[in-house]
């Protein structure tokens, strides 16, 4: 399964840096991607999630960043082993990432064509480069290559599913909504073909039809593009729409992870089970939410034991003393907990 | 860490203390206004030489021990007259901007919480007087009124409020749409209460940043108003007329007009340091 | 066409504008003394009462308020300012004599300010916190404190007394030909004339004022920039730039520059009014004969006339310039165009 995989985390630990302390924001994380697999790491605010996807790509400032241990496998190389320069050649065209504003994402000054061409040209340059194809400089070419390469605008824009595509590619980013700006910055991403896309809280800012929108235009372009997708979210309800396996993140720790319809029939961790029911839903009207007991974790400081144990309620003095490992439930379904061993 | 009592207070030291520019800012303004303060209450005593006496040394003398700045045509002490000079420029610029700044924070805050026509009214005349430059119009009011140091004062402030009135404005609207004043509104607390208890205490803060800054503003242009003789009063001392008394030594002796140019942009500077780590201050304290 | 829009209503503001500062200098020069005689001739009234009537009878100085507010406006229209007993002739001829000179010096230190503030800004930004933006600021800091009197002589030390360099005064060397008037800048008239020492020389005596200018205002181009570069390098986009996989230097100078910019943009109409304040200084120490030293000589010698007309036209040309920038801001911007 190790070689077939796009993407295989191990052990990875990363900490920040503060005046009061190291806080360890991503605490020892394995997990890995298939190929055409929509991966969700899902999570509350300060669960690590976040952190996770920028390691990934690369972008987490170090410092206030370090890392602690682990190897990040992307293709079988390690991208932690790499320089600073040989990594950016990875950002973009070989592993992608969109953020959670889609308001403020694109560079207000240019027009929205421009700045879908500037990731098309980075691909194709980055293309050339490592086949070393001989570029025909002719100014017939060249013409060729620019209306190329206003073909390509247009197809991304037709992609994403966005109207009118040959206007839309001369307006500035403030004349579109956030749903679309979202869409453009998918198109963008998706416009270097990379082998992962890294998606951070895509849909948080939109309202909820556009959310939905936009989360099956992205399930359905993987199967278009030749892609996968880790999908980052607070949001188990906005995860189970689209995703194939989902990882359910606490305090920088993956605590249950598996096949989605396992995980929503049997969920095993008791932190699961109270996002779970925390979803409201049609057919429990009348029944009162269920928040989860107690508050999340300082991450300052590391306990013995297992990291939700104050907020469990089947908590027991072995889970105080020592941190439950991973272990395989079912298949692919793990969890981190005592209750299952 | 300095703790003390009164929250007003610790708040005011712990923006003082913010930062390296706050700290050496604030010394030099210290200094400074502490030896204005000592010439303006003692007069000649505390000064080395009378600074209007005449030939306490040889004439166009060179700086040394006895004279650091030297002397000038008339012989008399140079550093003794700068000192003594010291309470009109950090007075008048005192009075200009603080008058302003309450001028302006009153009027502003007005117009930005009520808007409509005073709103308007308030932009409009701002405008206007924003088209002309400041020392073009001090000058106009200062030769109408007649030379001297209270109404050259007074022509700066007939036209130095309105950046504050429009600082005031900008950031009243900014806290008008604040939730806790439309709840206080909604609760049903007149106008004049919420401007005065919720808008204004803070819109105070990002203002008292640029005022310090304003206060160097006001020193160089009284500075130039003195220096093209609108506050001629010999032979008493001020540091612009020096400087354009003291123009033509500029080859023979440097010192002359070189040293009052400098005192004025060395008491520039030190206003601009501690306005410039305030305001640097006040962003984080805005932000965490 | 949402930028002619745009453009007429900033003329429309500006005209406004230009109507309230009509309005002031006019109150200004009725509030001199409650003879306006006196106002507009000075001591020459007493002194000669007949010229003194005939001149109360031309310019209405004997009629009410608002009917003399309406013949100062219609005055204006047509170009009088009113006449300089002191200069001996109309004060618009002096100021059209003298204001292209001023205008000159502005140009250029708006040049030297962009040379010396935009790169210095820039540099700042890049290596902020480092040694080179410490030291940038240090030399912007101490720029933009010195009174311009400081900055002029401390020019006039080194590279005048000391180094030879340049001229210490007035608008061409002794000797050197004045070009035949066409447009009334001598760079212009010289260059039509074909006439390159006078070019060069003209040149060369515009260098020490506008460039004693532009060491006292760059400074808010540098910390503008500077500030605005650190703001955009924060923003959103910069980090969806870098997860593009772009290189730091593009996207340095290709993404966040372009938008640091616009804010110098915003500065250039507060810029105006610093220098047009500077010029008096400038242009007396340099003996530069100007517009500047021309109200510095009215004032001493209490030619009103002369003095509200020159506030007025200095009023103008910020107006004037404050349109230029809110354009050229329209047309950076696009969101301001296209709203």
């Amino acid at each position: 399964m190790e070689n077939k995989s796009v993407l295989n985390v191990s052990e990875l630990s990363i900490a920040y840096e503060s005046k009061r302390g190291d806080v360890r924001a991503v605490d020892n994380v394995s997990m890995s991607i298939r190929p055409h697999e929509l991966v969700s790491a899902v999570g509350e605010s300060g669960c690590g999630k976040t952190t996770l996807g920028l390691s990934l790509i690369g972008l987490l400032p170090r410092p206030p960043a370090k890392y602690l241990s682990g190897e990040i496998n992307f293709k079988g190389m390690n991208l932690l082993s790499l320089a600073p320069d040989e990594l950016r050649l990875y950002r973009g065209t070989e592993i992608a990432m969109i953020f959670q504003e889609p308001m403020t994402s694109l560079n207000p000054v240019f027009k929205i064509g421009d700045q879908i061409q500037e990731a098309i040209k980075l691909r194709s340059s980055r293309r050339k480069r490592s086949e070393t194809e001989e570029r025909d400089k002719s100014p017939l070419a060249s013409r060729i290559e620019k209306s190329d390469r206003r073909k390509q605008i247009i197809d991304v824009l037709n992609l994403v599913r966005i109207p009118d595509p040959e206007r839309m590619a001369d307006r500035y980013p403030f004349e579109l909504s956030g749903g679309m700006r979202q869409r453009v910055m998918i198109g963008m991403a998706l416009a270097q073909k990379p082998s992962l896309l890294i998606a951070d809280e895509p849909t948080t800012a939109l309202d909820v039809t556009t959310q939905a929108q936009v989360l099956k235009l992205m399930r359905g372009l993987m199967e278009e593009v030749d892609t996968s997708i880790l999908l980052i979210t607070h949001d188990l309800a906005v995860a189970s729409q689209i995703a194939d396996r989902i990882a359910v993140m606490y305090a920088g720790q993956i605590v249950e992870e598996g096949d989605v319809l396992d995980l929503f029939s049997h969920p095993l961790h008791p932190y699961t089970r109270g996002l779970l029911a925390c979803i409201p839903s049609g057919s429990k009207e009348g029944m009162r939410l269920k928040p989860i007991q107690g508050s999340a974790p300082d991450l300052r400081s590391i306990p013995a034991g297992c990291k939700f144990a104050p907020r469990c309620p089947h908590m027991t003095k072995k889970c105080e003393i020592a941190k439950p490992e991973l272990i395989v439930k079912e298949g692919s379904h793990r969890v981190a907990c005592y209750l299952h061993e | 860490m300095i703790k003390i009592r009164n929250p007003r207070i610790q708040y005011i030291v712990e923006l003082l203390t913010y930062n390296n520019e706050t700290k050496l800012g604030f010394l030099l303004v210290a200094a400074i206004v502490a030896a204005a303060i000592v010439v303006a209450l003692t007069g000649i005593g505390v000064l080395p030489y009378d600074p209007i006496e005449q030939d306490v040394g040889p004439p166009l003398a060179a700086p040394s021990l006895e004279h650091p700045f030297g002397t000038d045509i008339l012989g008399r002490d140079v550093f003794s007259r700068i000192l003594y000079a010291t309470p009109n420029d950090i007075f008048v610029s005192f009075v200009v901007v603080g008058v302003s700044f309450l001028v302006g924070a009153l009027l502003g805050a007005t117009a930005g919480y009520r808007g409509g026509l005073l709103d308007e009214a308030l932009m409009r005349y701002t405008d206007v007087i924003f088209a002309i430059p400041a020392l073009v119009l001090a000058i106009s009011i200062a030769v109408i009124l007649g030379p001297g140091m209270t109404h050259m004062m007074y022509a700066l402030l007939i036209i130095w409020w309105p950046p504050y009135a429009r600082l005031a404005r900008g950031e009243a609207l900014r806290v008008s749409h604040q939730n806790y004043i439309e709840a206080a509104r909604a609760s049903g607390i007149g106008s004049f209460r919420i401007l005065t208890r919720h808008v204004l205490p803070n819109i105070l803060t990002p203002m008292v940043a640029y005022a310090t800054i304003d206060i160097g503003s006001v020193v160089i242009i009284y500075a130039g108003l003195s220096y093209l003789g609108l506050s001629i009063r010999p032979p008493w001392p001020e540091w612009g007329a020096m400087v354009s008394a003291y123009q033509d030594y500029l080859v023979s002796a440097p010192w002359l007009p070189l040293f009052p140019a400098f005192v004025i942009g060395i008491v520039v500077v030190a206003f601009s340091i501690l306005g410039d780590g305030l305001r640097d201050a006040v962003e984080a304290a805005r932000i965490g | 066409m949402g930028l002619l829009r745009f453009v007429l209503r900033r003329l429309g503001l500006a005209v406004f504008v230009l109507l309230g500062v009509t309005v002031i200098t006019f109150v200004l020069s009725r509030s001199i003394s409650s003879n306006p005689l006196v106002a507009w001739l000075g001591r020459a009234a007493s002194m000669y009462p007949e010229l003194a009537a005939e001149y109360a009878k031309k310019y209405h100085l004997n009629e009410p308020l608002h009917v003399q507010f309406y013949y100062y406006i219609v005055g204006l229209l047509q170009g009088d300012l009113g006449y300089s007993v002191y200069k001996g002739k109309p004060v618009a001829e002096a100021i059209g004599e003298t204001l292209p000179f001023t205008l000159q010096i502005a140009f250029f230190a708006i040049i030297f300010t962009l040379i010396i503030g935009i790169p210095l800004g820039v540099l700042a930004g890049k290596y902020h916190r480092r040694a080179t933006d410490y030291g940038i600021r240090a030399f912007y800091l101490a720029g933009v404190s010195s009174p311009a009197f400081l900055l002029a002589l401390f020019l006039l030390i080194i590279l005048t007394y000391t180094f030879r360099l340049l001229p210490s005064g007035g608008a061409l060397s002794p000797g050197v030909p004045t070009p035949s008037r066409v447009t009334g800048f001598i760079i212009i008239d010289s260059l039509l004339e074909r006439n390159f020492g006078t070019f060069v020389d003209a040149l060369a005596h515009i260098v020490m004022p506008s460039l004693a200018l532009a060491l006292g205002v760059f400074g808010y181009v540098t910390r503008v920039l500077r500030a605005s570069i650190l703001e955009v390098m924060r923003t959103n986009y910069i980090r969806a730039a870098r997860a593009k996989g772009l290189d730091e230097n593009t996207i340095f100078f290709k993404h966040a520059l372009r938008n640091a910019m616009i804010s110098v943009v915003t500065l250039a109409s507060l810029l105006t009014t610093w220098l047009v304040t500077g010029t008096l200084f400038a242009e007396t120490i340099f003996t530069y004969p100007g517009a500047g030293q021309y109200l510095v000589q009215a004032l001493s010698s209490l030619d009103y006339p002369s003095i509200l007309a020159i506030t007025l036209v200095f009023a103008a040309v910020i107006v004037a310039s404050n349109l230029a920038a809110d354009i050229l801001y329209a047309v950076v911007d696009p969101e301001i165009r296209l709203q």
